[in-house]
């Protein structure tokens, strides 16, 4: 049934014909499967299953090249082109037989590699398949099978090309992820993942168990590479692994025992630097999952952590993320041996900044300086403060004590340094002691020990990682704000900042809190009776609460990148935690819903307040846009909340996220935030997004512009409408490079988007339409007006009746040429649009032509030229003539296509003057009548003739001119034949005398020689004559013995009669002045018949020339000139 | 022949685009790039460098500095460097953000960005199924060394794109190892697929 498969198209057929003639130049056959990519390039949908199956022929030619381009092809149509998924999975089975045979028995390893990773890419979608649909799939799977079996073979064989292992390397990572399962803390998104889970319990064809199976040993194989191969196929394992263990991290075990295992015997076939390289491949990526979030809780996280260490990781703890770093800082501490040294860094790393991130100069400046500004008492007491301290700590150390009761535990820690707790809290791991740096030894020891251990001592050797809990119930934001909130006052994390702090290090003593914040709860403590306070009290406290607020967030925001806003903060005394999150959610609703707004004072009160929240998330905007947004979120909710109870409520949301706004925008830079932000807050209108024209009129900012706008465009759709119209108007604008950026990304979403791209198409055709307008319409208003609210207006000026200009034309054509080069039908709705405009609008749309052309391609230009409209003719030849100027030698089909559509309408002579140079001899013959009838007599039309016949003379870069100089003018003589008036001819004659270059001497001697054979003269013969021997005089001794011969033939017709006598008179009077040897050879009544013309300029000239003659000379003179020309003798 | 390489330093300034001028002014496909959050440039102290975006054109560059203290930064070679720069392409590009096609060979002059190399890729998916090579060679980031570099870096680049080599995963080995008996620079080398 398949091999029935027939081509449709007939073009193909012409190809595929061209391409599989192996008789055929080589050049030849590959141009034709190039053509074929482009016909499909344009017309995907031309491609099917039995289409596929013939492609795959060409994998077996001989000839190299073809088998290259095949594979290449499969890889473009199956990972570039973006193909419709059934079409693909229904091709496989026609495509992976041929393929199996070249990844088995093709010679070139280059195409080898190609197979194999085109294996890579497609093995998913087998599977696939082969779920989907276990019917007639069993061929096909056996099929993908025996080439898994082959490509695992190659490891197997000694002579295997490393750039084969490296490319099977990557088929079998795609192997070892399908045949495998997903695992809850990985990374991946399920639904995008293709794994064993997709197979359908009890399937005929597929054993998932199998599978699996296979997987394990796949993986296991390649991790037994490690001990042989080079170093490049293992850091290609190593790379390749690396999504894998994002999804499956099941499978970085193996990896951190091999690391293990080199710690104390590496590998010994591999030499110093390609061990480093190796080595540094595995620290990458292990360093690189540690950074992924899910896998900051998983078990195997500490093992990783450890495994870095083992490769060296320590010497640059920068690379790990964060809470890494402390561990490493405290591993280094108990390395030395000295537990003050662990509390001192434990300490130090308290401040809301990283010291390690400082160079160590620039930290220690910092110290000398904080010291130098400290009385030297001061430094003695906390000296002598910190020295009391460490003894009671020695002392409490050598007690043995009973582990503590949650109770005691949170009092002792109360004692110590207030700072310690913060930092128990920000890491993960909550160790006390920290823990060792552990070889697997010395892991194995502390297992057996552990379980006689304490509960205590086990959580401090092996601690657990408890992630952070990022998402409270954010109810308990109200308990928050009722308890004490320790931070400020307690931590005095700054010892630089006041001496009492100082002070306050060997005793932190619980201070008296302003209330209503108490302090401690473990006291006894009795709740004073409510006071009443004056409004202006309330607004300061409440003005002194929310600046306090600020103050604690400053000072952690150094911090705040992306999860890291979601730091704890501190621990309340009812022992749950405080988020920063949720500091700004208390801090937002204490200006929404938690004050009265029942006063005018208050609503003053709060607008300061704002305005403060404002001022402070503009001093660090890119770090303090969680913060924003929870505010607005709150605003916005809070005025729902309000307009549903009284509908004459002004909402805050808008005026404050304006202001905002306008207060950003101007220095912003960072798009990434500011995206993020307009794209998280809770509504958007139309004039906050209006806003974003400052961007887009900038021409700094303006792809940031237009990445927002696409952004909002793209996933906010209750936006979108107000965000088309921006984005839409800005197709049309008069800067080339902001319409070019706006095109582009409205582009994006045509035509696969199934609203916006009609919407798109809409808008495209509507400006065109446009064109048939008398002048173009009103410019769009594309600068933000700060009052401007809703609808933009269109600016009315005294411009309006401008007319249609070059550039306006070009922006209302610009939008539409991109989305026709995806939709390559529109572009009959610009034909018969033009065909309706004025003959001025006309032009200007045809100086747009290469624009076009470019646009439509060689098909288009095909289709164009079979469909083309009534009155759209010199749009089509506009269009011919920039393609065949672009192009060296336009393609034949084109040639033909033109031809024939020329002869079918009956087209004039200018259609041929793109396309006559690529006729063949006879062709150009019979067509030239038809360019020789455009000659009118002006110097702008045999300007063009004389391009057309330089085009028609000019040899292609390798090949000959159709036709030669010589045949061209021996043609333009036959011209009265064809109709051609005798004006008309002698003109185009002129015109080879133009190109001197090319009519040289020697051709014009042929065409003379030609035309003298001829059994009858042209008319226009003498004029041929007497230009040639003007421009050569060498010619004329040749010309005149063959005239003379001719004498009486000329003489019979009048034309050559007359001329002949003008060549007579020209040759005589200017050629070779004064020699009349030529007239007196001449029979007696022909001599006669010349100077009895009218002109007497010659009869004159010789009578003078015989009377000057000597006696002697005079008698060589025939007796009737004397009389004729009244000469006495 | 004809293999595409990508250089990449920090900032697409001076190494990177040091290589990226010989490179292309022998002829071979080069793009370069840098890894950094933003372009940091030398300011009037260690602690006040001039800083800008990726993307910000290396003209504007040259005009702001210009404004700011034409002496200084011509005495220190910056005015010179991104006079050079801006004949070369438009703008700084970012690694992550704005190296959109695949390579052939990939050559970063510090270990820092070789790592955000190999990580990035990883974090692409390796969905295009093309292998690269990625080389490391630790360049320091002074004008002098710069220029040092780049010479070895074209002298490497010859020896790979040369139509002796014909299969290069196969002599990638040995074409480092004679490189590295001409220039005493520290590498890594790795397989890394986009």
């Amino acid at each position: 049934m398949d091999i029935q498969y027939s081509i449709q198209d007939n073009r193909i057929n012409v190809l595929f014909d061209r391409a599989s003639d192996s008789k055929k130049d080589q050049q030849l056959r590959i141009e034709a499967l190039i053509s074929f990519q482009q016909i499909i390039e344009n017309e995907k949908h031309l491609l099917e299953p039995g289409l596929f199956q013939i492609i795959c022929g060409f994998l077996k030619d001989s000839m190299f090249e073809i088998r290259e381009w095949t594979i290449d092809f499969l890889e473009y149509t199956f990972t570039t082109c973006g193909l419709n998924r059934s079409l693909l999975k229904d091709s496989l089975g026609k495509i992976i037989p041929t393929v199996g045979y070249t990844v088995s028995f093709e010679e070139s390893t280059n195409i080898v590699k190609k197979a194999i990773l085109w294996n890579a890419g497609v093995y998913p979608l087998i599977y696939e398949r082969v779920c989907e649909n276990a019917y007639d799939a069993e061929q096909l799977w056996s099929t993908s099978t025996s080439i898994k079996s082959q490509i695992m073979r190659y490891f197997d064989s000694p002579g295997t090309k490393q750039g084969i292992k490296i490319c099977a390397v990557k088929y079998l990572q795609s192997v070892i992820k399908v045949q495998s399962r997903h695992v809850h803390d990985s990374q991946v998104v399920p639904q995008n993942d293709i794994s064993l889970a997709l197979c359908p319990p009890s399937h005929p064809i597929l054993n998932p168990l199998m599978l699996e199976k296979e997987a394990i040993a796949i993986i296991n194989g390649l991790y037994n590479l490690f001990d042989k191969e080079s170093s490049i196929v293992i850091t290609a394992i190593i790379n390749a692994l690396g999504p894998v263990f994002r999804s499956r991290p099941q499978y970085i075990y193996p990896l951190i025992k091999i690391v293990k295992k080199w710690k104390h015997n590496p590998p010994d076939h591999l030499p110093e630097t390609p061990l480093k390289s190796a080595k540094k491949a595995i620290k990458i990526q292990l360093t690189s999952l540690l950074r992924i979030p899910v896998f900051e809780s998983s078990s195997f996280a500490n093992e990783i952590f450890d495994s870095i260490l083992i490769l060296g990781g320590k010497n640059d703890p920068m690379k790990f993320p964060r809470q890494y770093r402390r561990l490493l800082q405290q591993k280094d501490g108990m390395e030395d041996g000295t537990r003050q040294k662990v509390y001192g860094a434990q300490g130090s790393s308290m401040l809301p900044i990283d010291p390690t991130q400082f160079a160590l100069p620039f930290v220690v400046d910092v110290i000398h300086l904080a010291l130098q500004s400290i009385p030297q008492e001061r430094l003695n007491q906390a000296k002598q403060a910190l020295q009391q301290r460490e003894a009671r700590l020695a002392a409490l150390r050598t007690l043995p004590t009973p582990p503590p009761t949650n109770k005691q535990e949170r009092r002792s820690r109360k004692t110590l340094d207030p700072r310690l707790e913060f930092v128990r809290e920000a890491t993960p791991k909550s160790p006390s002691p920290p823990p060792v740096v552990m070889t697997e030894d010395e892991m194995t020891l502390i297992k057996t020990e552990s379980s006689n251990s304490t509960q205590s001592e086990d959580s401090t050797i092996k601690p657990e990682f408890s992630p952070p809990n990022l998402y409270d119930d954010d109810m308990e934001i109200d308990d928050a704000a009722t308890v004490d909130i320790e931070v400020p006052q307690d931590q005095q994390m700054d010892v630089l900042e006041t001496e009492n702090k100082v002070d306050s290090i060997p005793e932190p003593e619980p201070q008296p809190l302003p209330p209503p914040v108490p302090s401690f709860k473990f006291q006894p403590y009795a709740l004073p009776s409510p006071e009443t306070l004056s409004d202006d009290q309330c607004h300061s406290f409440i003005r002194n609460a929310l600046k306090n607020i600020l103050e604690i967030d400053a000072m952690l925001s150094p911090d705040a990148k992306g999860k890291r806003s979601d730091v704890v903060l501190t621990t309340l005394s009812n022992g749950k935690r405080m988020s920063k999150n949720q500091l700004h959610m208390m801090a937002s609703r204490l200006l929404t819903r938690g004050l009265d707004l029942s006063s005018e004072k208050s609503k003053k009160t709060c607008d300061e307040l704002r305005e403060m929240i404002i001022q402070y998330i503009l001093e660090d905007f890119k770090n303090r846009t969680d913060f924003a947004l929870t505010w607005f979120d709150e605003e916005w909710y809070h005025d729902s909340i309000m307009l549903s109870e009284d509908p004459s409520y002004k909402p805050n949301y808008v005026i404050w996220l304006n202001r905002l706004l306008d207060r950003i925008m101007p220095t912003l830079e960072d798009r990434i935030f500011f995206t993020q932000f307009l794209l998280n807050v809770p509504e958007l209108q139309e004039d906050i997004v209006d806003r974003i024209k400052i961007f887009l009129n900038d021409p700094d900012r303006m792809s940031l512009g237009f990445y927002t706008i696409s952004e909002l465009i793209n996933q906010r759709p209750p936006s979108r409408p107000f965000c088309m119209k921006i984005l839409l108007a800005y197709c049309l604008h008069k800067d080339i490079r902001t319409r070019g950026s706006a095109i582009s990304t409205a582009n994006k979403w045509f035509p696969d988007h199934p609203t916006i791209g009609p919407n798109i198409e809409s808008f495209a055709l509507q400006s065109i339409k446009q064109l048939c307008d008398e002048c173009p319409p009103p410019l769009f208003d594309y600068h933000y007006h700060v009052d401007s609210v809703n609808d933009p207006k269109m600016i009315e000026d005294e411009n309006e009746l401008m007319k249609w200009n070059n550039n306006d034309v070009e922006r209302h054509l610009d939008l539409f040429l991109s989305i026709c080069s995806k939709k390559s039908e529109l572009f009959d709705q610009l034909l018969s649009i033009y065909v309706k405009t004025p003959e001025s609008m006309q032009m200007l749309i045809r100086k747009n032509a290469p624009k076009m052309v470019e646009t439509v391609g060689i098909n288009g230009l095909l289709n164009l030229f079979l469909t083309f409209p009534e009155g759209a003719e010199d749009f089509v030849l506009k269009m011919l003539v920039v393609y065949t100027n672009k192009q060296v030698t336009p393609p034949a089909q084109l040639v033909n296509t033109a031809k024939s559509v020329i002869m079918e309408r009956n087209l004039e002579g200018r259609f041929l003057f793109p396309i006559i140079a690529f006729f063949e001899k006879g062709e150009i013959i019979r067509n030239l009548p038809k360019v020789i009838n455009t000659l009118d007599a002006t110097d702008k039309q045999r300007d063009i003739v004389k391009k057309v016949f330089l085009k028609i003379l000019t040899p292609p870069p390798n090949g000959t001119a159709p036709i030669t100089p010589s045949e061209l003018l021996v043609s333009l003589h036959q011209m009265d034949k064809a109709g051609i008036s005798l004006k008309q001819s002698v003109e185009a004659i002129h015109i080879c005398f133009l190109l001197p270059n090319i009519f040289n001497q020697q051709t014009l001697g042929t065409v003379l020689q030609q035309l003298f054979i001829q059994s009858e003269l042209p008319t226009t013969f003498m004029r041929t004559v007497t230009l040639a021997v003007r421009a050569y005089h060498a010619l004329g001794g040749f010309v005149n013995e063959m005239l003379s011969r001719h004498i009486s033939q000329i003489w019979e017709n009048d034309v050559l009669r007359k001329g002949f006598i003008l060549y007579v008179t020209e040759y005589c009077l200017k050629v070779q002045p004064n020699n009349f040897r030529f007239l007196l050879q001449l029979p007696k009544e022909k001599i006669l018949d010349i100077l009895k013309q009218r002109d007497q300029t010659l009869s004159k000239a010789l009578k003078k020339y015989i009377e000057n003659l000597k006696p002697e000379q005079k008698r060589t003179i025939p007796q009737f000139l004397f009389e004729s020309l009244e000469i006495g003798t | 022949m004809g293999k595409t390489f990508a250089v990449v330093c920090a900032s697409n300034q001076n190494r990177s685009m040091e290589a990226h001028h010989v490179l292309s002014k022998c002829g071979f496909q080069v793009s370069s790039y840098g890894t950094g959050s933003a372009v940091r440039l030398p300011g009037p102290s260690i602690e006040r460098p001039n800083i800008y975006p990726f993307g910000t054109p290396y003209d504007l560059m040259y005009q702001d500095l210009y404004s700011k203290d034409p002496k200084l930064y011509k005495q220190n070679g910056l005015l010179d460097m991104l006079d050079r720069n801006r004949k070369i392409k438009l703008a700084p590009e970012q690694w992550s953000s704005d190296a959109k096609e695949s390579f052939d060979v990939i050559i970063s002059c510090e270990e820092r960005c070789y790592d955000v190399i190999c990580e990035d890729m990883t974090e692409r998916g390796e969905l295009r199924n093309r292998p690269a090579h990625v080389i490391n060679i630790d360049i320091k980031d002074n004008h002098e060394d710069a220029m040092l570099g780049g010479r070895a870096i074209l002298q490497l680049v010859q020896m790979i794109d040369n139509e002796r080599i014909t299969d290069l995963d196969e002599e990638m080995p040995n074409i480092l190892e004679e490189w590295q008996k001409k220039y005493k620079y520290d590498i890594l080398h790795c397989i890394a697929y986009f």
